[in-house]
């Protein structure tokens, strides 16, 4: 299915199908943060593996769809933002938390991530740790072991720095690097510290299949239209889909006041 | 190549009508090379990302012998092909960053790696580009892989112009030297008056020893799109319909790589978004 002209795109634009407003505040936001604990409807810090879908606490404009088994596109996105920075609008997938910062054996608590139920394939899913909890001030690196997505167990991600200033906050989402070929996510099996940060925190892996991102470089009021901004990408927003938002921020680390924005996201059916 | 008829059929096809196969792409790029802490760039000094880490098909590596890279090529975007007889379009381009700067997305039509930064002979590179072969707008970049000596000296190319002229030479360049050896630094070889583009490169040669081997290769690319990160975290993007993008007409096989003016010296850490649809 797609949307068959112009006319009917902007008529979806001034009469989406769907409305979901967002209001979210969160802090730490110079390197992708997530926004998933943050806002006023704040989602849970996850423990077992579990998939999220259009009504969790959390999502964006959480179960505000009439219909959540019908595809939807995004069409547009409005709001106003306190700072500049960049915003992807994702469908988060698969979560867990209750990971460690201190142990440096392979773990599995609460893994393998639970088996996806959207963009099954895995094929451009991006998989990451999100850190719930702070963890510690010594920077060191972490690995995951992952099923790839052809279907390959056994894969292990690239090291990435994971500890110390800017690699430790609460918000943090820190994408893993997939090894060489690899251009996707179906699960992953473990996570492994390289050595300890000096704090446990609580951290866990989040498979999100990035939808959109748009850039707005100015506080104050912001429209992204699919067309006009997007490139003509009105992404499809599959049922059930978890919709969140990710941020990288323009203060350093450390910025006290917070990001603060609302919006509304505007969602149709295709013709 | 036939162009959009009109923005009924840019929708259309964007969002999947009439075989449009729209494909979002993106990747985050780590700020690291093989696990390890990428080099610390040079502020305003272009900087390569084909070997940086990241969520999508992973680094690209050193080519070694020469070699057309393509779509399937791990470094790229990993986009694919176009079908049925059409043409794939880039209709958007967008970044955020830790960093301002001004980000690029290329063709890279062939490159080579393993050449010598004390050889003060001519050095073969050779090959053959697919992609662009009529040379207009393709330029030659050399990459550093392994870091070259301390000596500043000059670097020049012999190469055949868009015109098929042969035994046309770049005018020499800095190379080696403090901002000029550096892992992952790109350096761009002026062409000899007139020449608007690049259809082979016979050789390069490096005009006295830079006091360290190391190991570096040339590139021949084809400029696709640019887009400017306006400041750390904010990025920017670039629309067709807005913002001075018009469609992007990607080859089949396009090997689409990265390039980066970086604004600091800062290691670039890097979440990229492109767009394509068929037509």
């Amino acid at each position: 299915m797609a949307i068959t002209d112009a006319a009917s795109f902007y008529a979806k634009v001034e009469n989406p199908r769907h409305r979901l407003f967002f209001n979210k505040l969160m802090f730490n936001p110079p390197r992708p943060s997530a926004t998933w604990i943050s806002g006023a409807n704040v989602g849970a810090t996850p423990t077992t593996a579990a998939v999220p879908e259009s009504t969790t606490v959390g999502v964006l404009g959480g179960g505000a769809l009439a219909n959540p088994l019908v595809a939807h596109r995004i069409v547009g996105v409005r709001g106003a933002t306190q700072m500049p920075g960049r915003f992807l609008i994702c469908d988060r997938l698969s979560h867990q938390g209750g990971l460690s910062g201190t142990v440096t054996t392979a773990q599995t608590t609460n893994l393998p991530t639970a088996a996806l139920t959207r963009y099954t394939s895995g094929e451009g899913v991006i998989a990451g740790l999100e850190i719930y909890t702070q963890i510690g001030a010594t920077a060191t690196t972490v690995t995951a072991s992952y099923t790839d997505d052809g279907g390959n167990s056994g894969q292990t991600t690239i090291a990435v720095t994971f500890g110390g200033t800017s690699h430790r906050e609460v918000h943090r989402f820190i994408p893993l690097p997939l090894a060489a070929g690899d251009t996707g996510v179906r699960a992953v099996a473990s996570v492994t510290v390289l050595a300890t940060t000096g704090t446990a925190g609580n951290f866990g892996v989040t498979l999100v299949k990035p939808l959109l991102a748009f850039s707005v470089s100015a506080p104050g009021p912001f429209v992204w239209d699919a067309i006009e901004d997007g490139g003509g990408n009105a992404p499809e927003v599959l049922p059930n889909a978890a919709l969140s938002m990710f941020v990288l921020g323009t203060q350093s680390n450390g910025f006290a006041g917070g990001l603060e924005f609302v919006g509304e996201i505007l969602l149709a059916e295709d013709d | 190549m036939t162009a959009f008829a009109n923005v009924s059929e840019f929708i259309n096809r964007g969002t999947g009508g009439n075989s449009g196969a729209p494909q979002y792409l993106t990747k985050f790029h780590s700020g690291r090379v093989n696990g390890v802490a990428a080099t610390t760039p040079i502020a305003g000094r272009p900087l390569s990302l084909w070997t940086y880490d990241n969520t999508r098909g992973g680094q690209g590596v050193a080519p070694g012998a020469v070699a057309v890279p393509t779509n399937a090529t791990n470094g790229s975007m990993l986009h694919t092909d176009a079908t049925g007889g059409r043409e794939r379009w880039m209709t958007f381009f967008g970044a955020g960053a830790n960093l301002p700067g001004r980000l690029h997305a290329y063709d890279r039509l062939l490159h080579i790696s393993g050449l010598s930064g004390t050889v003060t002979t001519a050095q073969t590179v050779g090959g053959t580009i697919t992609r662009n072969t009529g040379g207009v707008g393709n330029q030659i970049w050399v990459e550093i892989y392994g870091i070259v000596g301390t000596t500043a000296t000059t670097i020049t190319a012999s190469y055949t112009n868009q015109a098929s002229t042969s035994g046309r030479t770049t005018v020499a360049t800095t190379f080696g030297g403090t901002n000029f050896r550096e892992v992952t630094r790109l350096i761009m070889l002026p062409l000899q008056a007139g020449d608007t583009g690049v259809q082979s490169v016979q050789s390069v040669t490096v005009l006295a020893s830079t006091g360290t081997a190391g190991n570096f290769g040339i590139n021949i690319v084809k400029p696709l799109a640019a887009v400017t990160l306006q400041a750390i975290g904010a990025g920017g993007d670039v629309g067709m319909m807005s913002k001075g993008l018009p469609p992007v007409l990607i080859p089949a096989g396009a090997c689409t790589a990265l390039m980066l003016f970086p604004q600091a010296a800062t290691v670039p850490e890097l979440w990229v978004d492109m767009f394509m649809c068929e037509r």
